[in-house]
């Protein structure tokens, strides 16, 4: 039996202390995939809240086919998506709401700094998050679990559960894709 | 070193700016609270009525039965009515064609 698998079991028997510890294992892992794709630290926290009550909730159909780490981006990956959806729909909203009076909120754009990267990339990174904002949702997910959360193709194809060739296509057109909003960027400023 | 390979260099940098990023971390106490989240769901499960029967498949299912409930009834009632009135009319019908009715003049104006 494998240890995410000894975890499960102690958690369904109601050891709160199992639950603790998948928490603490993979709460940085939850909060950094989100907070990539979110772009936003109260968002990304509100998230990984929501996958672990979800975890929680559903960890009795976890057969154990993939790893804990895998189930829980997916989880997170889901949530995430779900969230910034709906974020998009109320700003489309946002906007035929502006012609039945109700008063339109100032949402501005805020540059984001992802906490771990270092001091003198910052600037650099800031843009690269802007561009990378850009990008289609696949291409997206795709590029950050293999830049910022250091999976290989083969992991990000399981968690995407798609197929390597598909995850490979995915990030050549990513890396294209980015390197023109990128250039485009720096021309305009 | 003229613009474009400028612009170049800038944009390979920002491609290359999340190398060796660190993870983020989220603030503390998370686990305080998801626990304290898990809680209040699972008393709101116990203490909210509606809990229960706002769920998708509770309310569907609610809806299936009260419909086959109705639908049931309604049948059963025509069969009903049908045979009721049927048992109802019969006797009517025999008593009009019949020579032996007894009324109350029959009674009064008895022959000899």
């Amino acid at each position: 039996m494998s240890q995410s698998e000894a975890l499960i079991n102690r958690i369904k028997q109601g050891d709160k202390t199992a639950f603790t510890a998948v928490m603490e294992l993979y709460q940085d892992m939850v909060y950094n995939t989100a907070i990539s794709i979110v772009q936003n630290a109260a968002d990304a926290d509100d998230i990984t809240q929501d996958v672990f009550v979800k975890f929680y909730q559903t960890m009795g159909t976890f057969k154990g086919a993939c790893k804990l780490s895998t189930w829980l981006y997916r989880i997170t990956i889901s949530i995430t998506v779900d969230t910034e959806r709906k974020k998009k729909r109320k700003k489309r909203f946002a906007f035929a709401e502006s012609f039945f009076g109700k008063e339109e909120e100032q949402v501005t754009a805020v540059e984001f700094n992802h906490p771990g990267i270092a001091l003198e990339k910052k600037e650099s990174a800031a843009a690269l998050f802007k561009a990378m904002k850009q990008l289609p949702e696949n291409q997206q997910i795709a590029f950050m679990l293999h830049k910022l959360e250091g999976q290989n193709y083969q992991e990000i194809a399981e968690i995407m559960n798609t197929t390597l060739t598909a995850v490979e296509s995915l990030m050549v057109r990513a890396k294209v894709n980015l390197k023109k909003y990128l250039q485009s960027y720096y021309t305009n400023i | 070193m003229d613009k474009q390979s400028h612009i170049n260099q800038l944009a390979d940098e920002a491609m290359g700016s999340a190398d060796n990023a660190k993870r983020a971390t989220p603030p503390p106490y998370l686990s305080t609270r998801v626990n304290s989240r898990i809680n209040k769901a699972a008393n709101a499960y116990f203490t909210n009525p509606f809990y229960f029967i706002s769920k998708p498949a509770v309310a569907i299912g609610a809806l299936i039965f009260l419909i086959t409930i109705n639908i049931t009834a309604l049948l059963l009632n025509k069969s009903y009515t049908i045979v009721a009135h049927t048992a109802q009319s019969a006797p009517d019908i025999a008593d009009e064609n019949t020579d032996n009715l007894t009324s109350i003049y029959d009674i009064v104006n008895i022959e000899p």
